[in-house]
């Protein structure tokens, strides 16, 4: 087998950004969640959250230096591997990075030097307000990753001009049709894989009947946000699933396994799908119009199948199938430790139940899963031809 | 893609990358888990030597009231 430039290029790239995302998906919420603990600190006096602050930081530090040594690999990579990309698309994807750079990096920078440096060189005042600044940097660097990122999901606003893209409408181009619902996404999975880090390091400690206070205080921050953002988040995803209907019918074909036009539609729950005999087998599913009512939220919407998609232009059915599950997985393990977790702390039977605790600490890395087989989802099958994601830019 | 790239030279890279990347990474996620082990305790964010230069400082050993505590180990 002769080696596929191609084919290596998106491995390389998709070994990269999968490193990477790991990084912002612990850090945005990180940052957050430093903010809040010092906001605490000011309003409270509790020496509590001044512990807290001080120990996370540190986590947040190491954190935050191996997100940004990942970051600048992918920036190298639009100039060695993706050249022909980086030009056609430059117009739009330059300034959207280059805004990146000029409204979050330069917040970051400046105000994490504050924060890691200034804590006896600044008033409390002005050290909280760097910390939210260094928050809110991660949020407008969020922003323009994921403007970027639905760009190149559903590339709108802009024209061909000699075989260029050029911009036509920048409005169109940020706040695409698919831009809001997919940063709300992100944003709460980042909140959420913090989240799960935290109660798990609280439930260790607990464990080991170590620094109890401090491992109360991040159980139950982290159970109460993760129990108020879970459903928001499940939400969230269906209506992700809304732009993934409308606008990339071989991506929804593919996650659902369906390989034929149905109307109604059934809902394939697990199944090992098979690309050859275009079949489900060990299929477990549920009867029509369970998959209407999912995809569309109607009774009697008809669903585009593989079968009427020209086969070259099918993503590989197994991995966006089997990736979304597990993204949901984790989903429904995050649903299922916050409100029994919380249960159990109005039951006052938090710190006593063992099983519980070893549950909550096991599920740390479910948040970074999900993040990671979302964008598995998300990427491995975004054919659209024009501009199809990361892991598969236009070719020449 | 780039037109002049060749497939020996991108799996050459990979696999420096890959090497690269469990290097750096290998020691950041040890160091977070030392971190993460050792806990919150009073000695809090070190400040003495933390200067400009060093601002990963802030997240190494630390001198305390009572000696040198190591974040790590």
């Amino acid at each position: 087998m002769s080696l596929d430039p191609l084919l290596l290029s998106r491995i390389q790239f998709a070994f990269t950004v999968s490193f990477h995302i790991i990084f912002p998906a612990f850090t945005i919420g990180l940052a957050a969640w430093l903010a809040t603990m010092e906001g605490m600190r000011l309003a409270t006096g509790n020496p509590v959250y001044r512990r807290l602050f001080d120990f996370w930081i540190k986590i947040f530090a190491v954190s935050f230096g191996m997100g940004v040594v990942s970051g600048i690999v992918m920036a190298f990579q639009f100039g060695t591997n993706w050249s022909v990309l980086a030009e056609k698309t430059g117009p739009i994807q330059g300034p959207l990075l280059g805004y990146e750079t000029f409204t979050a990096f330069l917040l970051e920078a400046t105000f994490l030097g504050v924060m890691l440096l200034g804590r006896d060189r600044v008033s409390p005042r002005p050290y909280f307000f760097a910390c939210c600044m260094v928050s809110l940097g991660t949020l407008f660097s969020s922003f323009w990753i994921l403007a970027n990122n639905s760009w190149m999901q559903v590339p709108v606003g802009h024209q061909i001009v000699d075989g260029k893209i050029v911009p036509s409408d920048w409005k169109t181009i940020i706040a695409g049709p698919v831009f809001l619902v997919r940063w709300l996404h992100m944003l709460l999975a980042a909140f959420l894989t913090t989240s799960m880090c935290v109660i798990a390091t609280g439930a260790w400690y607990l464990l080991r009947d170590i620094h109890r206070a401090e491992g109360r205080a991040m159980m139950h921050w982290g159970m109460g946000l993760a129990a108020v953002l879970i459903p928001v988040q499940l939400l969230m995803g269906h209506l992700n699933g809304k732009y993934v209907v409308n606008h990339q019918p071989s991506k929804i074909a593919a996650i659902e396994a369906r390989w034929h036009d149905e109307q109604p539609a059934s809902e394939v729950l697990i199944a090992w799908p098979d690309e050859e005999s275009r079949q489900n087998p060990f299929a477990i599913t549920l009867p029509p119009p369970f998959g209407s009512l999912i995809d569309s939220d109607s009774l009697s919407a008809g669903e585009v199948g593989l079968g009427s998609i020209p086969r070259q232009n099918w993503p590989p059915v197994a991995i966006p199938f089997f990736a979304f599950r597990i993204m949901v997985g984790m989903g429904l393990v995050m649903l299922a430790v916050s409100w029994l977790g919380n249960w159990l702390r109005f039951r006052g039977r938090l710190e006593t139940t063992r099983w519980f605790l070893w549950c909550a600490f096991l599920a740390f890395p479910s948040g970074f899963v999900a993040v990671l087989t979302g964008w598995i989802t998300a990427e491995s099958a975004a054919s659209l031809g024009l501009c199809s994601g990361c892991c598969a830019p236009p070719t020449q | 893609m780039t037109p002049t790239l060749t497939g020996p030279q991108v799996l050459a890279t990979l696999i420096g990358y890959v090497l690269v990347y469990a290097f750096i990474f290998a020691f950041g996620i040890r160091y977070i888990y030392a971190l993460l082990r050792e806990g919150p305790t009073e000695t809090g964010l070190r400040h003495a030597p933390t200067t400009g230069k060093r601002p990963m400082m802030a997240a190494g050993p630390a001198e305390t009231a009572t000696g040198t505590a190591a974040a790590a180990e």
